[in-house]
């Protein structure tokens, strides 16, 4: 298969500034290409090779905040993934299957901004260099059991000037047994997996995670399922978190902890042709939250500022009445504190309702999308800044004929101007979009 | 070693700095005077209570016998020459303590009195500022925050409790409003740091009256009604605003594009009728920001420079920028002295002075932009007091700190603790930090209350509200990390 996608726009847009003033939102303009490619080969003898190679490249303006718009930022990146994979079923014993994945990427960043209306000139360029193996041994074992070996060992490597070439050596263990009783009225999935981050740069760090985790589903009914998992997980501090490019006034912390958060989750699953009914309430408690927050007046760095508690429902329903319409609803509650503070979790709306309806017939297809997110705060503290909540429609059209596919779509159909992201940068008003292409897949 | 300006002073942090609020002489006295106090921090156990009298609360020699009557501790001392007294316990916050005193064998007093605590003074979260909030000035019973990077101004409504906001007032986009002061009843100029103009707003109305910019540096002129042109370079980083006389100083911060100084710093003077260049007073030193004014003497603040070592990551003065203080004749506009402020080798970070504030008596008291302590200097002899070498020292001088404002009232200073959080509280004839009854500093924000935690406030300006005919809090501040309008009642309801 051979893929390739361009997308320009001059990206200038009309929005609300915080003094109720109509702003238009300069240095928005991108374009971006990306090349897909995959091959595989199937040796028809239970082994499969696949090579998998994405590159995506885009130089783009970076305006900034929305009060203090920056004309001269800009940004270019590239990424190339390499991936092959290799897959034998039936791998020495008839049951066991093998999958082999070795990937190598490659991530280039550069930005520049020689005229900030605040700060001091930029001029940065990292290069992230990683590759690894991943290899999955699953065995369908006796008593209806599916038992997943796996493991991944990852290396990255970070080229940046202000750095020390700072490495990553990552290393992956994990099992999985899924075990299926009484005609698959109960699936129990116990998972164990272990994490060890070694960071290198002028000093050696290793961190360990043991992440245990549990997976129930009870299934009385072909229609009705229950389900609930609990178990624990770790969040590795990113390169950017850890080595931050130093400008003195913020900064990486090399001494960061990884995030630790312990998830529980319970649900219930009506499914039919003609509709589906999930709904799940989750609770997780994160210690050692990750945040870049101000260490004195005259510094930001990223700190563990503390635990969070989060708890909420995830809803969702879909509905096809007739072959030729799907309508399809959900909702999401979160109620997420800093132990700390007592206040929201910041970027995170407390309430968010998506909406979706497709009419479908033959090769076309009209959709009508409404999207609701709840104010956003943008601090950790009690009673932060939030962003307005804010609705936005779209409207589309879809065609598929044969190998040829076009869709026509607008977004923000009622011109919204106060829409903004959950860093509070302005979003665009109604926008346009056009795709066209030929599928030669198929 | 790579030059930075803190940021601090002039943009995104900056605010922090450039917040002043000249103190001077207001209304009544509200220092607690005559009154007996068993005041903590905060609540709980095991907290240091000071049981003591204020100046002229017991007669000068008097037996003065303080009881903790929930443990059955008894202290005696004597009140001292000025009527004071201020044993100290340690006990429970919930206890109660009998003061009794006696002169030449008569009782003069018998009273039991519980803990008044400093925390509860404080009032936090009152209203959500814009972002990074520059300043904030009172007149009347209204409070005026500039919002540097919401370029607008919020107003709030000091009678109303909590403080009620009444608009803003929004100046051009892409501004950074970061300090202003009231001319006449309708308007004040504000300094645009970053769109080197500075804007004449009606706070009565809330309307942009006029914006005074270089042609050169004119972009986005809405919401201002009137463009005043003025010629290239009147303005390079406008930083500070004084009205004296129907003239508008304007002290500018003059840094090149690394945010270094760009040679000295400068004040522009403007006239109030008809907003045309009169002067530039070229300053001595770099970085002017602050300015006062004594009997139409103008002082003018440089603040001087620090650098940012990329290897140690440490702040340090910059020696080739050292602070001063520019004295200037305002009929002539000319400066005719300078007091100049060492650096001293011994405290490395005992430097970048901030928000010149002074006593009617003529004592200049600054905050610092690294250490939380105060330098002194004497505006009429011309003489440091307490400079680099030998600071007034609130905090450790070993951990960086920010004493972001300072407000005097009466013989009262208080000073905002940026990185701790808190506003102490100095006696301008002692020097003494802590002056009872404020024992402990006031614990104003996140930090305040735990010193360990990630994530602080950033205790930034302060405003002293003048006059008396109000109840309640008589000091408010901004906290330039949260974003948010807090208040203290320095009386701790004693009157």
């Amino acid at each position: 298969m051979l893929s390739f996608a361009h997308a320009q726009s001059e990206g200038d847009f009309k929005f609300k500034s915080v003094n109720d003033l109509t702003l238009t939102r300069i240095n928005n303009d991108f374009h971006s290409e990306s090349f897909l490619t995959k091959l595989a080969y199937d040796f028809d003898n239970g082994w499969e090779i696949s090579l998998l190679n994405e590159f995506f490249y885009d130089d783009r303006g970076v305006p900034g905040l929305g009060e203090f718009q920056q004309p001269n930022a800009t940004q270019k990146d590239a990424r190339n993934l390499t991936s092959i994979n290799i897959s034998k079923e039936q791998f020495v014993r008839p049951e066991l299957d093998l999958n082999i994945t070795l990937f190598n990427r490659f991530d280039y960043l550069k930005f520049t901004n020689p005229t900030p209306t605040i700060g001091v000139p930029i001029d940065t360029l990292s290069k992230t260099y990683s590759f690894g193996i991943n290899p999955r041994l699953t065995w369908f074992a006796p008593y209806n059991q599916t038992i997943t070996f796996a493991t991944e060992a990852r290396s990255e490597i970070l080229r940046d000037d202000d750095f020390d070439n700072p490495k990553r050596f990552t290393y992956s263990a994990f099992a999985s047994d899924e075990i299926s009783l009484f005609d698959e009225i109960l699936l129990i999935n116990p998972v164990l997996r272990l994490d060890i981050w070694s960071t290198q740069e002028e000093e050696t760090t290793t961190d360990v995670g043991f992440s245990p985790k549990l997976g129930i589903i009870v299934s009385p009914k072909k229609y009705l399922s229950f389900k609930t998992n609990i178990g624990r997980s770790f969040r590795a501090p990113s390169f950017g978190e850890l080595f931050f490019p130093e400008e003195g006034f913020i900064g990486g912390n090399p001494d960061l902890k990884p995030e630790t958060s312990y998830d529980f989750d319970i649900g219930v699953l009506l499914s039919h042709p003609k509709a589906a009914l999930e709904v799940t309430y989750f609770r997780n408690h994160i210690d050692d939250l990750i945040l870049f927050v101000f260490i004195s007046a005259q510094r930001i760095e990223p700190r563990n500022v503390g635990n969070v508690d989060e708890q909420g429902v995830e809803t969702s329903l879909i509905l096809r009445p007739f072959d030729f319409l799907e309508l399809y609803g959900a909702y999401t509650f979160l109620s997420g504190e800093i132990d700390e503070t007592g206040a929201q979790l910041p970027g995170r709306p407390r309430n968010k309702a998506d909406f979706r309806a497709v009419l479908s017939r033959s090769i076309a297809a009209v959709f009508w999308e409404t999207h609701y997110v709840d104010s956003i705060p943008l601090s950790a503290f009690p009673n932060s800044k939030t962003t307005d909540p804010r609705t936005t429609h779209n409207i589309g059209v879809k065609g598929e004929w044969k190998s040829i596919f076009a869709s026509f779509e607008v977004k923000n159909l009622f011109n919204n101007l106060d829409v903004r992201d959950a860093l509070d940068f302005p979003l665009p008003g109604r926008t346009f979009f056009v795709t066209a292409g030929v599928n030669f897949d198929k | 070693m790579r030059l930075l300006l803190t940021i601090l002073v002039f943009s995104f942090f900056g605010a922090v700095f450039i917040g002043c609020d000249s103190g001077g002489s207001g209304g009544g006295g509200f220092v607690p005077t005559g009154d007996i106090l068993a005041v903590a921090e905060r609540a709980g156990q095991n907290q240091t209570i000071k049981v003591g009298g204020t100046e002229g609360s017991v007669p000068p020699g008097s037996t003065v016998s303080v009881t903790n009557l929930n443990t059955g501790e008894t202290q005696n001392t004597v009140g001292l020459p000025d009527g004071s007294f201020d044993p100290t316990f340690t006990g429970n916050t919930n206890d109660l303590f009998n003061v009794f005193v006696t002169n030449n064998g008569n009782v003069v007093l018998d009273t039991i009195i519980g803990v008044t605590l400093l925390r509860n003074a404080v009032e936090r979260n009152l209203a959500q500022l814009g972002s990074v909030p520059a300043d904030i000035k009172i007149r009347g019973g209204r409070a005026y925050v500039i919002n540097g990077f919401s370029n607008n101004i919020q107003i709030f409504e000091l009678n109303q409790n909590p403080p009620q906001s009444l608009g803003t007032i929004v100046v051009p986009p892409g501004s950074n409003p970061i300090s202003m002061d009231f001319f006449g009843d309708n308007q004040a100029y504000v300094a645009n740091n970053t769109a080197q103009s500075v804007a004449v707003v009606n706070i009565q109305t809330g309307d942009c009256e006029r914006l005074i910019v270089s042609a050169e540096d004119q972009g986005t002129t809405t919401p201002c009604q009137n463009v005043v042109n003025v010629p290239a370079n009147t303005f390079e980083e406008p930083a500070g605003v004084l009205i004296l006389n129907n003239k508008v100083y304007i002290s500018n911060n003059n840094l090149d594009e690394n945010f270094s100084p760009n040679g000295n710093g400068f004040i522009t003077v403007l006239s109030a009728a008809t907003n045309q260049v009169l002067d530039t007073i070229a300053a001595t030193g770099s970085n002017t920001t602050s300015m006062v004014e004594i009997d139409e003497i103008l002082y003018a603040l440089n603040n001087g420079n620090i650098l940012f070592d990329f290897d140690t990551f440490e702040f340090t003065c910059d020696t080739s920028f050292p602070p001063s203080i520019d004295i200037i004749n305002t009929d002539t506009d000319t400066v005719f002295d300078t007091i100049d402020i060492p650096l001293s080798q011994q405290n490395p970070t005992v430097c970048l002075p901030n928000n010149l504030t002074a006593t009617s008596e003529g004592f200049g008291y600054t905050g610092l932009g690294l250490v939380g302590a105060l330098l002194k200097v004497d505006l009429f002899e011309g003489t440091v007091i307490n400079g680099p070498a030998n600071p007034i020292v609130i905090t450790d001088l070993n951990g960086l700190n920010n004493t972001a404002d300072i407000v005097i009232k009466d013989n009262l200073l208080f000073t905002s603790l940026f990185n701790s959080d808190q506003i102490a509280v100095l006696d301008t004839n002692t020097d003494l930090v802590d002056p009872f009854p404020y024992i402990t500093p006031f614990p104003a924000g996140i930090r305040g209350d735990d010193p360990n935690s990630q994530l602080f406030d950033g205790v930034q300006s302060l405003a002293i509200r003048p006059g008396d005919n109000f109840t309640g809090a008589d000091l408010y501040f901004i906290t330039g990390i949260s974003e948010q309008l807090g208040s203290v009642d320095t009386t701790l309801q004693t009157q």
